[in-house]
């Protein structure tokens, strides 16, 4: 755990998923999100400072969802990796699906580090924690 | 004896008159081979025929083979020289007729009897049954009574009755042998098994029977030659013979004639003990005389010592005598010259030839001419010398005896040197007799003729020998051919002419032509032979093409019943594998879309819990305790579900992953559980007892801890009364009738399962227990899916002293 919060960016369509992982990092406090983006898309324009994110602040740890419209997780972890400018930063799958084949092809993908999203909130905030 | 069929009158009519044409073709055929003098046939097809016919047609056509026979013998044997000649040649064909049905219609019957008709012929005791019955056994018939009417007619003898009955009885057994089963085999039904098996019996019966016919022409033929040849040799014998008997007749005159030229006075005993030897050495002899020459100048005197010669002279009175026109002797006329007879020998009987002057007689005269002339002995023709009528025939023969050492150069030398004539007279039949032997002569007929006579006293000599006509009236058609032998002898002798005539008596021809009978027979009996064992090889191959045909339609059915078969199991196996198919494929859509399903209600049920329980975070002290009871129910309600989302995507998992199995001790998988419980045992204080002898499984390990740790779970649930749980885990032992396999039994001391539930308890959701035991109600049905996904089972089973035993069993390690 590092003193300064990691500053995160986060992929996830699901609102509700959202207001739970603010909170969660909000009652860490170890981390802080510095932007949301609700899908594919949105993230590589944010992370390519296209358009309205032409000032965006690149963030230091991506947390990605799998399942969302318009561009899946794993699409935008292929760009990302294929991007040397993006190479770097660590992304975190952080998706509700356990089955065995996301998990594979996410580190496949390059994915620093798959999470299953925790049931309850109780849980959550052990995640949050880690950072 | 009825037919056993009744066909129209004119059918059987039909039958009845094809019947007699063959018989009457297959006879006539047959004669062709008759082999003489007995005219018995070796072979008589007809036989054979007539019996094939009444197996074939029925017994009701016994009047063709009558009509058949008659018309064979009535030809060839029809004499219309008297009424009883002519009623004997109808009777005696039609007796043989009669014969020749009934022994067809035996045949056939002993045929049926014993052997069966129709019958394929087959089997060897069928064919030679068969041949048997129809040929030795039923030729009895016809033989007997065709032999028995031969002699009844007259027709043969009783000494030839045995060769007759032999000859008849092999030809119609050789005839019925060769010839009714070829019949049988060419009209057998069915025709395609039968249709190679007529040929390869008739040809090779055909080409020996041919074969046998072939040599025994041949042999007839040679058989021939060697009778013409011994014929000839043997008249050449009794040619030779006679003429050596001849000669040596005429050698007497010249032993005469030397005795004369030697003894200068010649007297009566001397004479005769000179010639009395000659006799017996020349049977022919009759007489022998000494006739000199007188002159009328010396007559007297000649006859004065001629008497004075003979010491008894009362009786004879010698003098020269002569016939009168009467015939009777008178004294000679007076003439120039006299040959008087004055000796004779043998005397007794002739003395009242003597003095008779041999030149009175024209005939004699003639002879003494003739005899001067060639100066040889000369014969007269023919002279009749006795009563006898048998044979009365024989020739006077003179040899003129000249003075030795007299020269003889002309006519007058000649007639004065000439002292007068030995005489000799021969009788034929004797001298014939004697030259041609006694029984050997008579199977000969012979004719001695002097071609010097004129034409009706040529014949001196005829003796036909003793010939009878032996009868079968299997008539050659050609008679002459076989009484021609013949021959001829000429030779001159005693200054003639002489032809000798020989025929062979039908007599000499009986001696049996062994040779060429016995190449027939022989070959016929080979034929026949060869008939039986083509008959039975073909048999074979015909029973074997039968049993090869039916095997074969057998084995056909078989196979296309097979075939039928895997076609349908084919069918079968498709339509299982489809209906398998769409199985899986419905069970993969079921479990994928449980999967999804339990996936997509996750995302929700994160969300009830998680504000919920925002709320209480933040909330929670605005609430009054109602309120934050039914906070915490929706939190228990949202836990809950996601329990039972997660239970349920666990057996989907189950059921559809593919599992990678290893070889795992069991202990480590049932360890591996325990860890995961180990809260909850502390907890309830439970003691959990683990036997050290568990079995190495062949599991997927995660699955396999995933199903003990269920069953772990569930027995630390259950216990009685407020005891802490008990445990037991052993390894799995079956009892008598259950599956052999590897795995684990857990026991509780839980209040155990009712029986009723004993199956209900691992369906999905179907719990044995109320609400307040925890648990979804997926953990055994995880368990059993697991297990079966193993190729194994779980099932429950009660326990000695109260509680449960859960077995869950695994694919056998190897």
């Amino acid at each position: 755990m590092s003193d300064t919060p990691v500053e995160i960016l986060l992929v996830e369509d699901n609102e509700n998923d959202i207001v739970l992982i603010q909170e969660a990092f909000a009652e860490a406090a170890t981390a802080r999100l510095v932007a949301v983006v609700r899908d594919g898309e949105e993230a590589m324009a944010y992370l390519g400072r296209r358009g309205q994110y032409h000032d965006a602040r690149m963030p230091g740890l991506v947390l990605l969802d799998i399942n969302m419209p318009k561009k899946n997780g794993f699409e935008v972890l292929a760009e990302m990796k294929a991007d040397p400018a993006l190479q770097s930063i660590p992304v975190v799958i952080f998706s509700g699906s356990t089955q065995q084949e996301d998990i594979a092809r996410s580190y496949a993908a390059g994915a620093a580090t798959y999470v299953p999203k925790p049931m309850d909130f109780q849980g959550l905030i052990e995640f949050a924690q880690t950072f | 004896m009825t037919s056993r069929s009744s066909p129209s009158s004119a059918r059987q009519l039909a039958r009845v008159l094809g019947m007699a044409v063959v018989y009457y073709v297959a006879g006539r055929l047959a004669l062709l081979l008759a082999i003489p003098p007995g005219y018995a046939t070796a072979v008589w097809p007809a036989a054979g025929l007539a019996l094939a016919g009444v197996l074939l047609l029925g017994n009701g056509v016994w009047p063709g083979v009558v009509l058949g026979s008659l018309l064979v013998n009535f030809w060839t044997s029809f004499d219309a020289t008297t009424p009883a000649a002519m009623l004997n040649s109808v009777l005696l064909p039609t007796a043989i007729a009669t014969g020749a049905a009934a022994q067809a219609l035996v045949g056939a019957r002993l045929i049926r009897r014993f052997v069966g008709h129709p019958n394929a012929l087959t089997r060897e005791r069928d064919i030679f049954l068969f041949l048997g019955l129809g040929g030795p056994v039923s030729c009895l018939t016809s033989a007997t009574i065709g032999v028995t009417s031969l002699l009844a007619a007259g027709v043969i003898e009783w000494s030839r009755c045995p060769f007759s009955w032999w000859t008849w009885w092999v030809g119609d057994t050789i005839g019925t042998v060769l010839f009714a089963p070829l019949v049988l085999v060419w009209t057998a039904k069915p025709q395609a098994v039968w249709h190679r098996r007529p040929l390869s019996v008739t040809v090779p019966i055909g080409l020996t029977f041919a074969l046998t016919v072939v040599l025994f022409v041949r042999a007839s033929a040679w058989e021939q030659q060697r009778i013409e040849h011994e014929f000839e040799r043997r008249t050449l014998n009794l040619g030779q013979a006679l003429r050596k008997n001849f000669d040596g007749c005429l050698e007497v005159l010249h032993s005469i004639e030397s005795f004369v030229a030697s003894t200068p006075e010649v007297n009566r005993e001397s004479f005769r003990i000179f010639v009395e030897r000659s006799f017996r050495r020349h049977p022919g002899l009759d007489v022998v005389s000494w006739n000199p020459v007188v002159t009328e100048a010396r007559r007297a005197r000649y006859e004065a010592a001629a008497r004075a010669a003979v010491p008894n002279d009362s009786l004879y009175g010698f003098e020269i005598r002569e016939w009168d026109a009467d015939g009777r002797l008178v004294r000679a006329a007076r003439r120039a010259q006299y040959v008087p007879i004055q000796f004779m020998e043998p005397l007794a009987g002739n003395e009242s030839v003597l003095g008779f002057d041999v030149a009175s007689d024209p005939v004699r005269s003639q002879t003494l001419k003739r005899a001067r002339k060639i100066g040889k002995p000369t014969g007269t023709g023919r002279i009749v010398l006795s009563e006898e009528t048998r044979q009365p025939y024989g020739l006077v023969v003179f040899l003129p005896v000249y003075a030795h050492g007299q020269p003889r150069a002309t006519a007058a030398e000649e007639s004065e040197h000439l002292l007068g004539y030995a005489g000799g007279a021969i009788r034929i039949g004797d001298m014939m007799e004697a030259a041609l032997g006694g029984a050997e002569g008579k199977d000969i007929a012979v004719r001695f003729y002097d071609d010097s006579a004129p034409a009706e006293e040529r014949l001196l000599y005829a003796d036909r020998g003793r010939s009878s006509e032996p009868e079968s009236l299997r008539v050659a058609g050609d008679q002459e051919s076989h009484s021609a032998l013949h021959s001829e002898t000429r030779f001159e002798m005693a200054g003639r002419q002489w032809t000798l005539e020989f025929s062979a008596t039908p007599e000499y021809l009986t001696v049996l032509p062994w040779q060429a009978w016995g190449v027939l027979a022989f070959g016929l009996v080979f034929t026949g032979l060869l008939g039986a064992l083509l008959l039975v090889v073909t048999g074979r191959t015909v029973e074997i093409g039968e049993l090869v045909a039916s095997r074969t339609a057998e084995l056909e059915r078989a196979n296309e019943n097979l075939i039928s078969q895997i076609a349908e199991r084919q069918q079968i196996e498709a339509a299982l594998i489809e209906s398998r198919d769409v199985t899986e494929a419905s069970r993969r859509d079921l479990e994928t879309l449980l999967h999804v399903i339990s996936h997509d209600l996750k995302e929700p049920l994160r969300g009830i819990a998680g504000f919920s329980e925002m709320v209480r975070i933040h909330y929670a002290d605005r609430l009054d305790p109602s309120g934050r009871d039914f906070l915490a129910r929706i939190n228990g309600e949202a836990l809950r579900m996601r329990r039972l989302l997660d239970d349920v995507l666990t057996l989907a998992r189950a059921r559809r992953e593919e599992l990678a199995t290893a070889e795992v001790e069991g202990m480590k998988i049932v360890e591996s559980a325990i860890e995961r419980l180990v809260s909850t045992i502390q907890k309830t204080g439970a003691t959990v007892w683990v036997a050290e002898d568990l079995p190495r499984l062949q599991v997927e390990p995660t699955w396999a801890v995933q199903a003990v740790f269920n069953l772990l779970s569930n027995a630390l649930k259950f216990t009685r009364g407020e005891r802490p749980p008990e445990v037991d885990v052993i390894g799995y032992q079956p009892r008598a009738g259950e599956p052999r396999a590897a795995g684990l039994v857990v026991k509780d001391r839980g209040p155990g399962v009712a029986p009723e539930h004993e199956e209900r308890i691992f369906q999905l959701f179907q719990r044995g227990v109320g609400r307040e035991v925890e648990g979804t109600g997926a953990g055994l049905a995880i368990v059993k899916a697991v297990a079966e996904r193993h190729g194994g089972r779980a099932w429950v089973r009660s326990r000695e002293g109260g509680g449960t035993e859960f077995v869950i069993t695994f694919e056998k390690a190897a």
